[in-house]
């Protein structure tokens, strides 16, 4: 489904992702790891086209998608999330919702403004699919809450729910897991099986260990923007390269 | 005025959105049916202090345009220069080709428009400051043009005695009849079917899906994007709607006042439309009225107090962003309904 | 060309000291202030008032435009601008109200200082030949006070403790505070630094040109162009921003119409934005 190769970025002198190369199969729960500043979420930025890559390339489906620019990478199926809470602030939650269904809309410009039938029948559409998102993560009873308003896990939930509401084919979750506790860390990984099942590849990069292990199917750990080891969970976990890595960051969180 | 501002939102399931739409439409109908009987009827023996509404009107107009580029985030106070295009374009074609002004009015639009486009499309990658000082510097830019080429606008003498539109008809059938010398009603009606049209078409706007992707723009053009928004273009469609309202504005100017010079639009007119918006209130729609209509009411009221007038407006202006930082209609909005019905 | 790029040197230096003023407001407090030309036009009658209304020396004239003009922005920062800044939703407002007072100070001088364009008299009689050009002393004082003054600002924000604070602040406020310096003295201070600035200039420019109310605005957008060449923010940006606009300036009137130059310069600075958004010197910001 999606093939990176060679994929490389240098940002004035430094190198941030060398030479990165994985493939990843429909339907496959898939981990990238690393030490803080591994270059992790700058592989994510530059499949997500939010960065051009210095050399290499993206394939999705056969087709490339190198540096073509987020709104076109989102049309062709992937879809992003942020680190942090990023969302639409004023927004309530099915409004951002909603516009998550916004590259699906048929209408034209001037049809969406003045209400044509197919922008209406749009505008149906987007909102079964939102009720089906909202239910899906567990949000109805907070749709019409604005998003500042919402507490942390919440957002980080409204985050995936504005992306899924894109209808990825596949999903890149940017640390899905920062900052939650160990229950909503417990429901996010429920979540993310769900997402799945649901007929949506992930693609996620995280820090906490525990998660990725139960989580993922496969990972790939890097560390100074190069793929240094891939496999299993239980084969990450035995590798000497990945715990040599993560102690000489000094991050002994690998949850082993 | 306060139904008027909720609006349904475009996010509701439709069953909801259309009948509670009905309710606006017609106290927005109703409302201009009154504004266009009683203003004429009360001021219509006093043409100075109808003139003052005509002005009221077009202004208003103007400024919805820049209350747009506001929703995608833009502080656009090159709504004057865009003007002055307008108005010029309608004043050269006039006096020179003698074409007929109710073709000059819609092409003064689609020539702002276009420009603007073409502007807009590099300019609008800039953001906060750097946005608002560059459109600035546009506004400059157009009239430091009107100054430098003479062959074509007469440089600082400006495009004098603009003849006022003639008829308007169809098929032979007369539809607007030709403007009377010194007859202000006209120019009145001009105005205020403009501003009902302006805000009709705003408010459709806004509360349609594009309005929702132009509100999200301002909030986060990372994330939008990530969900498949072409950033680029809906900036720049906003921006281009924005010209187009200041291109008509500015050739109704041009022929209410029947010349154009350089200074007719400059900067500080730019900064006047942005106060509009303001004051009125940057979460509504009819902000940008309200704020007009409210500001140059009380600039005519400090009238008498002639050379102490400006000084008095502007400390008021700074009085009204002390004491009402997020505009009038938020004073309005906050004893009104809560906060989340509001966030169009 | 020799007396062309002396031109440009001499509307240079000057010009770097205005984008100076507006560069250290910008930087402390992420504020526009577009009544700085306007500041800088009172400077310019602050000195006309002192030296030529009441006969006092054009150097203590110079003096009080710093002081009247600087407390001046010590106010608007204490009354105007931090009880907004606290309470908006939207950084737009504080922009407005940047432009509300604008007008206010420009309506002011005008009913205060009246329409006159107001000069003072020569502060140095002669001319200098230099490489072949011929200049005004009064010119070359001007140029070497405001280089002076340059030096001494630039050695005052570097070396000084309240310069480094005003630098730590323009970084990161909150950590700035967590150091315990009192951001409340401080950013009024820097407020009033910046708009002193802006009355100096204008006092020390009365020496070479006249001044009348109106000159605000074009001051403020010359402004506007020399921190979007140099980059918001970065001092070092402000003082080539000054130096780069004096040169095209100074070049295009050798050749051009004066409306024609600055029509010509505001496109430079449009094509010029398209390719280097944050400027010369600029660091990327939202």
């Amino acid at each position: 489904m999606l093939e990176v190769r060679g994929l490389t970025k240098i940002f004035g002198g430094l190198t941030a992702v060398k030479d990165l190369n994985f493939t990843l199969d429909a339907g496959e729960i898939l981990s990238i790891i690393g030490p803080n500043g591994a270059g992790k979420s700058t592989c994510f930025k530059l499949i997500a086209s939010f960065l051009n890559p210095t050399t290499g390339t993206v394939r999705f489906n056969g087709k490339d998608i190198t540096g073509i620019g987020p709104h076109a990478v989102a049309r062709h199926g992937i879809v992003r999330t942020f680190q942090e809470n990023t969302s639409f602030q004023d927004m309530t939650v099915r409004e951002a919702v909603l516009l998550g269904y916004q590259k699906d809309c048929k209408a034209s410009l001037a049809g969406m403004i003045f209400r044509s039938p197919r922008a209406r029948r749009d505008e149906r559409e987007a909102g079964d699919y939102a009720d089906h998102v909202l239910d899906m993560l567990g949000m109805t009873g907070l749709a019409n809450t604005v998003s500042a308003a919402l507490p942390h896990g919440m957002l980080r939930n409204l985050g995936i729910a504005v992306a899924l509401a894109a209808r990825p084919k596949l999903i890149l979750l940017d640390e899905p897991f920062a900052g939650l506790n160990s229950d909503e860390t417990k429901r996010g990984v429920e979540l993310i099986r769900k997402i799945r099942d649901d007929g949506v590849t992930p693609i996620l990069v995280e820090h906490d260990m525990t998660a990725v292990m139960s989580v993922s199917e496969r990972i790939v750990v890097v560390s100074f923007g190069s793929k240094i080891a891939e496999g299993t969970p239980a084969e990450i976990q035995q590798n000497e390269k990945v715990i040599e890595a993560y102690l000489g960051a000094e991050d002994t969180e690998i949850g082993l | 005025m306060q139904k008027t501002i909720s609006m349904p939102n475009v996010n509701l399931p439709q069953s909801v959105q259309r009948s509670s739409a009905l309710k606006p439409i017609g106290l927005g109908l109703l409302i201009a049916a009154a504004y266009f009987i009683a203003i004429p009827l009360v001021f219509g023996a006093n043409g100075y202090l109808l003139n003052v509404f005509t002005t009221m009107a077009a202004v208003s107009f103007i400024s919805f345009g820049v209350w747009l580029t506001f929703a995608i985030g833009r502080i656009n106070l090159a709504q004057a220069g865009f003007a002055l295009i307008g108005a010029y374009v309608t004043a050269i074609l006039v006096s020179r080709l003698g074409v007929s002004f109710w073709i000059c009015l819609p092409l003064s639009g689609a020539v702002a428009a276009l420009l603007g486009g073409l502007i807009g499309w590099p300019v609008l990658r800039l953001k906060g400051v750097y946005f608002a000082m560059i459109t600035l510097c546009i506004t400059e830019a157009c009239r430091l043009t009107a100054l430098s080429f003479p062959a074509l606008t007469r440089g600082a003498q400006g495009i004098v005695d603009l003849p006022l539109p003639g008829e308007l008809s169809l098929f032979g059938l007369t539809i607007i009849p030709a403007f009377e010398k010194g007859a202000r009603l006209p120019f009145f009606y001009l105005a205020g079917t403009l501003m009902l049209l302006g805000l009709g078409f705003m408010w459709l706007l806004d509360t349609s899906r594009v309005g929702a992707v132009f509100r999200s723009l301002r909030q986060n053009e990372d994330l939008a994007s990530s969900l498949g928004i072409n950033v680029a273009k809906y900036r720049v469609v906003a921006f281009m709607v924005s010209c187009f309202y200041a291109g008509v504005g500015g050739a109704f100017f041009a022929t209410l006042q029947q010349n154009v010079y350089p200074t007719t639009f400059q900067v500080l007119d730019s900064v006047y439309f942005m106060v509009y918006c303001f004051v009125g209130g940057l979460e509504f729609v009819i902000g940008p009225l309200v704020g007009a209509l409210v500001m140059m009411i009380s600039f005519e009221l400090l009238h008498e107090f002639q050379r102490y007038q400006t000084v008095i407006f502007s400390g008021l202006m700074i009085l009204c962003i002390l004491l009402m930082p997020n505009g009038i209609l938020s004073v309005v909005n906050r004893s009104g309904k809560p906060e989340e019905a509001t966030n169009a | 060309m020799t007396q062309v790029m002396l031109n440009a040197l001499v509307v240079g230096t000057t010009y770097a000291l205005i984008a100076l003023g507006i560069t250290i407001i910008f930087s402390i407090m992420k504020v526009v202030n577009f009544a700085h030309g306007q500041l800088y036009m009172i400077g310019g009658f602050v000195v006309y008032y002192f030296n030529v209304v009441f006969g006092l020396p054009f150097w203590f004239g110079l003096v009080m435009s710093f002081l009247i003009v600087g407390l001046l922005g010590v106010a608007m920062e204490l009354f105007l601008f931090r009880p907004v800044m606290l309470r908006v939703k939207r950084e737009e407002v504080t922009m407005l109200l940047a432009m509300g007072t604008a007008v206010f100070l420009e309506s002011l001088a005008l009913l205060v200082f009246g329409e006159k364009q107001r000069g003072v008299p020569p502060i140095a009689t002669g001319i200098v030949e230099l490489f072949g050009a011929r200049l005004p002393t009064g010119r070359i004082v001007v140029i070497v006070v405001a280089a002076m003054l340059i030096a001494a600002l630039m050695a005052f924000i570097g070396y000084t403790k309240t310069g480094r604070a005003l630098r730590a602040m323009a970084q990161d406020r909150e950590a700035t505070a967590l150091q315990g310096v009192n951001l409340k003295w401080l950013s009024a201070m820097g407020f009033g630094l910046g708009t002193g600035l802006a009355g100096l200039s204008g006092g020390l420019l009365v020496a070479i040109f006249a001044v009348h109310t109106g000159a605000g605005t074009a001051i403020s957008i010359k402004a506007f162009l020399m921190i979007m060449i140099g980059g918001a923010g970065v001092l070092s940006g402000a003082i080539l921003g000054g130096f780069v606009l004096g040169f095209l300036e100074s070049v295009g009137y050798a050749l051009l119409p004066g409306s024609l130059t600055f029509l010509i310069i505001f496109l430079i600075v449009i094509c010029f934005l398209i390719v280097r958004p944050n400027g010369i010197m600029g660091k990327p910001w939202g």
